[in-house]
């Protein structure tokens, strides 16, 4: 059998346009379900993935050095670590599609010692996006800067937040501080 | 030709499937009427921005510099001399639990391109091709940042 090449190019577009909602469906994620894996650089050199962070509460925070709502957060995801190291949390902040320069100057003004993970073309941000029909304006890895993910011991996800109520947004983490706690407690 | 109308019909889609994976624009340009400028004299074009409601974009300058400022970039002509823009003043910030304040823009703002055009520039309408980067952020997101093709256009006159 002959196939035609308009064929060819017609099924070429159709799936381009199927792909990329596909792929949102597969991304599509929910709290208790096992968070997607990753293994990325840290800006130390050294790749850390989700394997290593298993055995403990994990905070991911995603970030970007030019979102204010980081900046404001940058200092008070620091010193969350600083609190919570000895309860068992680590803290690791994703980076979300920036060269390595402006993020170390980041880290040395806010202070940061926590693992900066270089998440260089917003792959992993997009695994941990909610679904396409959630803010569908937004990129997908987009939507994830400035939000928090709280994955447990077992490597499900146990907390997200994506600023969904703004009048709440409070740099200094007080919602994410009692969702950990909360967590802890139940632990 | 056939191998031409294939290449046409992949890019064509591969355009498309960009399109619809580019996202809008929450700023927006106009520049109302076309102003006139005499040949070998200056003027200033006002470049209206309009932020979508609910959004703000960090301003020029800003006080952090990690931030990304709103920048009017208009390219030199032969024929038109491109002075440094003029970025209005802007509203101070300051979101819960931060310690630094932030400088932005939002609603509808004017920034001011001095122009100067040379004596032998060609009469009529001149369009200069530039561009807006700029970074918003609603109440609730940041995103990233997004250059918008600008339009200037003046007549030059005797």
């Amino acid at each position: 059998m002959r196939i035609r090449q308009p064929f060819l190019a017609s099924l070429l577009v159709a799936l381009l346009a199927w792909a990329p909602a596909a792929l949102a469906a597969s991304w599509n994620y929910r709290i208790g379900e096992e968070a997607p894996s990753f293994s990325l650089k840290a800006l130390d050199g050294k790749a850390l993935s989700s394997a290593d962070l298993k055995g403990q509460f994990t905070v991911i925070s995603f970030m970007t050095t030019w979102c204010p709502y980081c900046n404001a957060a940058a200092p008070h995801v620091q010193k969350l670590q600083d609190d919570y190291r000895e309860r068992g949390v680590r803290v690791v902040i994703v980076d979300i599609d920036e060269k390595e320069k402006p993020v170390q100057k980041f880290a040395r003004k806010h202070g940061l010692t926590c693992a900066i993970l270089m998440d260089d073309d917003g792959t992993v941000a997009t695994r941990f996006a909610p679904p396409e029909d959630f803010i569908p304006d937004l990129e997908r890895h987009e939507i994830m800067i400035a939000s928090f993910v709280i994955v447990g011991p077992d490597g499900k996800i146990r907390a997200l937040t994506l600023n969904e109520k703004p009048e709440e947004f409070d740099a200094r983490l007080t919602g994410l501080r009692g969702k950990l706690d909360a967590l802890l407690a139940a632990k | 030709m056939r191998r031409a109308a294939l290449l046409a019909a992949v890019a064509a889609a591969l355009a498309a499937a960009l399109a619809q994976a580019a996202k809008p624009h929450v700023a927006s340009v106009s520049m109302g009427e076309v102003p006139a400028v005499r040949a070998g004299a200056g003027a200033t074009l006002k470049v209206a921005v309009t932020v979508k409601p609910g959004f703000h974009v960090q301003a020029n300058p800003v006080l952090n510099p990690a931030l990304i400022p709103i920048v009017l970039a208009v390219p030199q002509t032969p024929a038109v001399s491109i002075g440094k823009p003029v970025y209005p003043q802007a509203r101070r910030l300051r979101l819960v639990g931060s310690e630094e304040d932030l400088v932005v823009y939002d609603g509808t703002f004017v920034i001011e391109q001095p122009v100067t055009v040379s004596q032998d520039s060609p009469r009529g309408e001149t369009v200069l091709a530039g561009s807006l980067r700029y970074q918003a952020c609603d109440d609730r997101h940041c995103l990233i940042p997004r250059t918008l093709p600008v339009e200037l256009r003046l007549r030059v006159v005797e």
